[in-house]
């Protein structure tokens, strides 16, 4: 026979969980496994949430293991597809900073706002991601790919 | 003599890492085996298994790496689907290389040394007599892996210097960690004590007892994999409820073994209360019933009460 103390504590459990799981997903970095990780994937941080096409982006890469390696692609990652963003050199990825644009062509499809997306940046060669942003939102192109500027 | 004593940096954070990461396991431990107070498994017993959890972190650990370094090199371009899938989903293999990592490594890994560990366990103590303990040694060894393995984390994002959302999220990951493995390691904990301790069909118990530990792990791994930490924990909430309701199961109370022997009855256990209650009663006892217990048990019964209603009246 179930016991209502045992009702109360499974109830009081799982709103706990949910609360802690909502909290989780707000602040991240949960979602890391384990700390047996051999495989590292790196940061890309950029100082805005928002990407708008045609408006050059300032990019931080945030993993010393990138130094390595070689030269390696952006991509703009969509629920969609990916698109490339452009190519990143050894020594940009070096000096941890480089600067991109977003393609304004066949980006965003029409009549589409805020698309959920990241940047991912894949080795050249062979096409293991070595870092990816947080979740960013896609603007419709701005005046600088309507207006060319 | 005024020398202060000072570690490392690196072996103090360490230090302060494993005991914030002590703090769920003492929890748990004062919530499901301190309150217990009639024949509860030996303190030595609860700390072995604690023990016996803090050491599968090492070979699972080195399993683990060893299966991502296998996967990095048979397909550089897929493998950091170990650590989690590259958001946002395009394609069904988005989920299912994660879950590739998750149910086939990550869950078989670390359930698969837990269940070897708890089975051998299980068969060769004398100390698990009810099934009730199986739960509580389930228990310990899925606290003390959650104990390093917070404690790893810990320091994983202390060398990442992530101090603005250090401890918040040191905190959260503690708490649901905790919980994950407490009721992955109970489950299992308690369908092995089953096993072990059914004549009649173990087999069912012990292939329970691998698969839904397994099958609940690989879940929770993948969605968190997936940047879904809401359903994560709801996976978590059927596991504790049916843990905290096999709590209140009389019949998991019953002792199934004696010296090593599984019994075809099982019989109820020998409480404090019911010792304490038989001393007390020994005043009434008579010689000639001893071989009948029915009758003695007649006879103590009235005897008590007789003396009660002289007391009372007068």
């Amino acid at each position: 026979m179930i016991n209502l103390y045992t009702v109360v504590g499974v109830v009081a459990v799982a709103v706990l969980l949910v609360v802690m799981g909502l909290l989780a997903m707000q602040v991240g970095g949960v979602a890391i496994r384990s700390a047996s990780l051999t495989y590292e994937i790196g940061t890309l941080e950029l100082a805005d949430t928002a990407l708008l096409p045609g408006v050059p982006v300032t990019v931080t890469v945030n993993n010393e293991l990138l130094s390595g390696g070689g030269s390696s692609v952006l991509l703009l990652r969509l629920p969609t597809g990916s698109v490339t963003v452009g190519d990143v050199e050894l020594g940009e990825l070096e000096a941890g900073v480089f600067r991109v644009v977003v393609p304004c062509d066949s980006v965003v499809p029409a009549g589409a706002t805020g698309l959920a997306a990241r940047l991912v940046l894949v080795d050249h060669t062979t096409q293991a991601v070595l870092a990816q942003s947080e979740q960013l939102q896609l603007l419709p192109p701005g005046p600088d790919c309507l207006f060319g500027g | 003599m005024s020398d202060v004593f000072s570690l490392p940096p690196g072996v103090a954070f360490g230090v302060i890492a494993f005991l914030l990461s002590l703090l769920p396991a003492g929890l748990f431990i004062w919530l499901w085996y301190l309150r217990r107070h009639d024949r509860p498994v030996p303190i030595p017993t609860v700390a072995g298994a604690f023990l016996a959890g803090l050491a599968l972190v090492w070979p699972a650990f080195k399993l683990e790496g060893w299966a991502s370094q296998l996967w990095q090199r048979v397909s550089p371009a897929t493998a950091h689907n170990f650590i989690g899938a590259v958001l946002p989903l395009q394609t069904p293999l988005d989920i299912f290389l994660p879950a590739l990592g998750t149910f086939v490594i990550v869950a078989t890994v670390e359930e698969g040394l837990r269940y070897i560990v708890l089975r051998l366990w299980m068969v060769r103590s004398r100390t698990t007599d009810q099934v009730f303990d199986g739960l509580v040694i389930g228990i310990a060894v899925g606290l003390g892996f959650a104990t390093v393995e917070n404690t790893l984390y810990f320091l994983e994002l202390f060398a990442q210097g992530s101090f603005d959302t250090l401890v918040f999220v040191f905190f959260l990951r503690f708490l649901i960690s905790t919980l994950a493995h407490v009721s992955f390691g109970g489950l299992m904990g308690t369908l092995l004590a089953r096993g072990v301790l059914d004549l009649w069909r173990p087999r069912s118990f012990y292939v329970m007892a691998w698969l839904v530990p397994w099958s609940l792990h690989g879940l929770y791994d993948l969605l968190l994999s997936l940047d879904r930490a809401v359903y994560a924990v709801l996976v978590l909430v059927p596991a504790l409820a049916v843990l905290m309701s096999w709590t209140m199961r009389r019949d998991f109370f019953t002792v199934a073994r004696m010296n090593g022997s599984v019994l075809v009855q099982p019989q109820v256990p020998d409480t404090r209360r019911a010792q304490v209650m038989r001393k007390f009663f020994e005043r009434w006892e008579s010689p000639w019933n001893v071989q009948a217990p029915w009758l003695r048990e007649r006879r103590i019964r009235y005897t008590f009460l007789r003396e009660l209603e002289r007391e009372y009246h007068d």
